[in-house]
């Protein structure tokens, strides 16, 4: 059994998009941002497709909260990734940092994408490396 | 192989999960995730059921320590918003995966870790965790809601990418096969 521990201690909470372009339509269908995370060596948090239906919502919200709460207390960096062209950055933003808050826990930091940025290769790598 | 929903243990697409010792790489299982997505699958990350109970420091366990009415009750309540997920895709059409990751105390699908030993003072060794035939306390309680829905039973694959003589070579192929259809 192998006991080695490769873990980067660095991890994304991240909008589906990021994995499962091809289900939002209006929006460059790119892995780019998947693939700059996996080049970097960061874990992803996938949080659900943004169009489930609300009362589903705050389970995943609270999910996410308690994974931030327990990476934060054990000094792993978190960060949270935004798409701005997405209801609420795609990972319920407003409701995420409510959540957060009132467990009275730090913010991550927040990157955020625009549009534009997802077609820009290199822009968006160098965002992606200069997370952490 | 497009139109499916593949659900995976949350440690493939974050390996900062795993108990310590275990994290086969920095953050993500790539290959998995790459083959996945070259053939046209949607990806799910279920949550992980230890790291929330025990948290990201937690001892190394096997199913007899998982197998308590504590960890099965929370088992239980991720299991009915992932079913809740399940049904969201089902209901667009797609067909549903589920990969779980052999050995594991909670997410192997066709092996387990067990040692009825284990307990008390923390000692232990990797060569003490015993791997058997069996399903996860996570995948027993996953699949138990699945079934309570009336959900139509779906592929279910165990990797054992953590396990020695681990095949990459053969796990592509035998992907290709279950998920060909």
């Amino acid at each position: 059994m192998s006991l080695r521990d490769s873990r980067s201690y660095k991890v994304v909470f991240a909008p589906d998009y990021v994995i499962n372009p091809e289900n939002y339509p209006d929006i460059p269908k790119t892995l780019k941002i998947y693939e700059e995370i996996k080049n970097a060596g960061y874990g992803i948090v996938k949080l659900p497709a943004i169009d489930l239906p609300k009362d589903q919502i705050s389970d995943w919200i609270e999910i996410a909260a308690d994974m931030i709460e327990e990476y934060q207390k054990r000094g792993y960096a978190v960060a949270l990734i935004t798409i701005d062209c997405l209801e609420d950055g795609g990972i319920w933003l407003s409701k995420l940092r409510v959540e957060l808050e009132s467990r009275g826990l730090t913010i991550p930091k927040i990157v955020e994408f625009s549009r534009d940025e997802l077609e820009k290769d290199e822009e968006l790598s160098s965002k992606i490396k200069s997370i952490f | 192989m497009g139109g499916k929903a593949v659900f995976i243990a949350h440690c493939i697409l974050n390996q900062n999960s795993k108990a310590l010792g275990f994290a086969s790489r920095p953050g993500l299982v790539e290959w998995l995730i790459d083959f996945l997505k070259q053939n046209g699958c949607v990806i799910e990350q279920l949550p992980c059921p230890e790291m929330l109970h025990l948290g990201v420091n937690r001892w190394w366990h096997t199913k007899d320590l998982y197998d308590t009415p504590g960890f099965r009750k929370h088992c239980r309540r991720l299991a009915r918003r992932v079913v809740d997920l399940m049904e969201y895709y089902l209901r667009r059409g797609l067909a549903i995966v589920l990969i779980g990751v052999d050995g594991s105390p909670s997410c192997g699908v066709n092996l387990t870790g067990k040692n009825p030993y284990w307990g008390g003072e923390p000692k232990a060794s990797a060569e003490q965790y015993q791997v058997v035939e069996g399903m996860g306390v996570w995948m027993e309680e996953l699949l138990k809601e699945v079934e309570r829905r009336g959900i139509k039973r779906f592929k279910v694959i165990g990797l054992a990418m953590d396990l020695p003589g681990f095949d990459l070579k053969e796990s592509l192929k035998m992907l290709e096969a279950e998920l060909g259809g």
